[in-house]
């Protein structure tokens, strides 16, 4: 039973993963936020609908999941902590990934938030942001003793 | 009271005795019913959710959807977990001669704690987005309705259940209006990570 449930386990944590890609992909492409595109807009909505399609085939057609949480089921709690380890996940990986491809976009104006990834990639801005605080901080701490 | 449990048993009945007609229905409904299906597809709508919107404005509502039907889903999880210490219905295979196309559950079948959730998430999401809450409400219906199909909850258990989530939602929506700077500074910190 033990081995059972650890392999119920890992096959739903798989499932949020992929499936949470798959939304992301199709989401950002349409959305047209650049700096976290892995494809063509076109084609990542292609694939992030065929993520979301297969893996969902795959895990109920495979074997049988109406299971009890008693048995090798899993309870809501479990659930809920799976589905936000594997959406972290692939929202995690989608930001590095799409970072190292798409480093070289131009970060332009500086816009607030989650808009600013229309026109640069995730860890590019972050960076950006670290050095703009840094020399911040050291242009205020040198202040005082200037003149 | 008798008249509406006898209403309840024989709309149950009713229901439940199309099982093993339609061969293609019972698939579909197995898998309706199933544990994970629907509540992973309103997981992951609530996760494209956070990112969709054409406006900063428009996605700043739909994240305080998001936030309102997660608030939503443990509101209404907590008020079935309350009722259930005062009430305890015995599931409908147990007293009636039922067609299961689910595991025999061992919990109160009233209020049903599936249908209290999906319709939390679909009202919590609707208050701020129409368009997407009337969407997810078919879906919350969907999965109420295969329960009572599957021989697991009568009819009044998943209308409590939808009760419960309604009342959940809108709950959440009134406390996050109430406490306005909690999803503020959630979303300031998300905006300062470029995640809001």
């Amino acid at each position: 039973m033990g081995s059972g449930m650890e392999k119920f386990t890992a096959d739903y944590l798989l499932l949020s993963f992929l499936s949470s890609w798959g939304v992301l992909l199709l989401v950002t492409a349409r959305e047209r936020l650049s700096g976290l595109l892995l494809l063509g807009p076109r084609l990542s909505q292609l694939a992030g609908v065929f993520l979301v399609v297969g893996t969902m085939i795959w895990f109920f057609a495979s074997k049988p999941r109406n299971i009890p949480d008693t048995l090798a089921g899993l309870d809501g709690n479990q659930q809920a902590m799976l589905f936000l380890g594997g959406t972290a996940g692939a929202l995690a990986l989608l930001l590095l990934l799409s970072s190292l491809k798409n480093w070289s976009m131009a970060v332009g104006m500086p816009v607030q938030g989650m808009e600013a990834l229309r026109h640069a990639s995730y860890l590019r801005l972050v960076v950006g942001k670290l050095r703009l605080r840094w020399s911040f901080g050291k242009t205020r701490t040198k202040a005082p003793f200037s003149g | 009271m008798e008249f509406w449990e006898n209403a309840d048993e024989s709309a149950f009945l009713w229901l439940n005795g199309w099982v093993g007609r339609l061969p293609w229905l019972d698939s579909v409904a197995r898998l309706v019913v199933s544990d994970y299906l629907v509540p992973l597809t309103l997981a992951l709508a609530l996760v494209g959710l956070w990112f969709s919107g054409a406006t900063p404005e428009a996605r700043e509502r739909n994240q305080r959807g998001v936030m309102t039907g997660a608030l939503g889903v443990l509101l209404a999880n907590l008020a079935v977990q309350v009722m259930n210490w005062f009430v305890f219905r015995p599931r409908p295979f147990v007293t009636l001669e039922a067609s299961l196309l689910f595991y025999r559950p061992v919990d109160s079948s009233f209020p049903s704690n599936p249908a209290a959730v999906a319709f939390a998430v679909a009202v919590g999401v609707g208050l701020w987005n129409r368009r997407v809450g009337w969407a997810l409400l078919p879906v919350a219906g969907l999965y109420a309705l295969s329960r009572v199909y599957a021989g697991v909850c009568y009819p009044s258990d998943v209308l409590g259940g939808a009760a419960v989530g309604l009342a959940g939602g809108a709950a959440a929506h009134a406390l996050l209006h109430w406490l306005r700077p909690v999803p503020a500074f959630i979303l300031r910190i998300a905006r300062a990570l470029y995640l809001a």
